[in-house]
């Protein structure tokens, strides 16, 4: 992926301010009780961190949509599974891995990018490990606060596809404390993310 | 399978197949010890000889309440990330409130680090 700064900032601030409408659509801490309903509620609680983003990527026409329309023509429909089955777990979690990885693609080439162009470091070649070291030492996120990040997405997507999956087996509420105590992180983080994002784009557009 | 000598007789034993480097091996077990307290048990892919790759999968029992265990696996998670570069690392903790088919699997297959 090579896109110049500023498109990338765009798409990362897109997504940034999609994700926070969908937590702001909810209470600041979401709870059990919240969860443990109907599944029509249910999807809908669940859709705004799935769907929208699936939405947002086909309408970009984003190579890796591809792979979500080759799965409609092999013969799966989104939006929403409507059986059980070793093909429904899979596709929920294909699904959600698909944005988790899609986000950390996204990631690392915004912050390469800026670490070369508005850094001005050396960093073109660079591990992504010494690119995080380099935005620490500037004062920008911190190599363990961005594996953090990294560690609570994974959680949202592989919560999000066993809610997902079993949501129609009756079994979910045995997922939902864990789904609960996803979101509520996946919230903060989210906060957390549009800091680095504004601080970046403002010295990005500053010089 | 190797063979080894006992009393100057040799028998076959089963090792435990596990495809971890050594600094792999310490690094978990020393993360899990860390935040856990307790060695964690590896399953799935890397303990089947027969694969190549695959994801690093951990298992931890834990008498943490669900909160303080999950914010204790982000931070594992977190610190195995950084330490062992970019891996795809699933850690399942059992609280011993749930009783998911993930945890008798694990168990099953687990191999302690």
């Amino acid at each position: 992926m090579s896109l110049p700064l500023d498109v990338a900032f765009a798409q990362c601030e897109r997504h940034a301010s999609i994700r926070m409408t969908a937590f702001n659509e909810r209470s600041a801490q979401l709870t059990e009780a919240q969860m443990d309903s109907p599944v029509a509620d249910l999807l809908r609680l669940l859709n705004p961190f799935v769907m929208r983003f699936t939405n947002v990527h086909v309408q970009q026409g984003h190579p890796k949509v591809c792979n979500m329309r080759a799965l409609r023509r092999a013969g799966f429909n989104p939006p929403w599974p409507t059986e059980v089955g070793p093909t429904t777990r899979h596709f929920c979690r294909l699904w959600a891995l698909f944005h988790v990885k899609l986000q950390d693609a996204k990631g690392h080439h915004v912050l390469r990018q800026f670490a070369t162009d508005v850094l001005r470091e050396p960093a073109e070649d660079a591990a992504f490990l010494k690119i995080l070291k380099l935005l620490e030492r500037h004062g920008y996120m911190t190599a363990q606060a961005w594996a953090l990040q990294r560690s609570v997405r994974h959680a949202l997507a592989h919560a999000l596809a066993h809610a997902l999956a079993h949501a129609f087996a009756h079994e979910y509420a045995e997922y939902m404390l864990r789904l609960v105590l996803v979101l509520n992180n996946a919230r903060a983080k989210a906060i957390e993310r549009f800091d680095w994002l504004f601080k970046m784009k403002s010295k990005a557009f500053s010089l | 399978m190797w063979m080894v000598l006992i009393g100057g007789h040799p028998i076959s034993a089963k090792i435990p197949v596990m495809r971890l480097t050594p600094e792999e091996h310490l690094v978990i077990r020393e993360a899990s010890l860390r935040y856990f307290g307790v060695r964690p048990q590896l399953f799935g892919s890397r303990v089947d000889d027969n694969k190549r790759g695959g994801d690093i999968d951990l298992y931890i029992e834990t008498a943490c309440e669900p909160r303080e265990a999950f914010g204790r696996e982000m931070h594992l998670a977190a610190d195995l990330c950084q330490q062992l570069g970019d891996q795809k690392i699933d850690v399942v903790v059992n609280t011993g409130r749930l009783n998911l088919p993930i945890y008798h699997v694990a168990r099953e297959q687990g191999v302690w680090l």
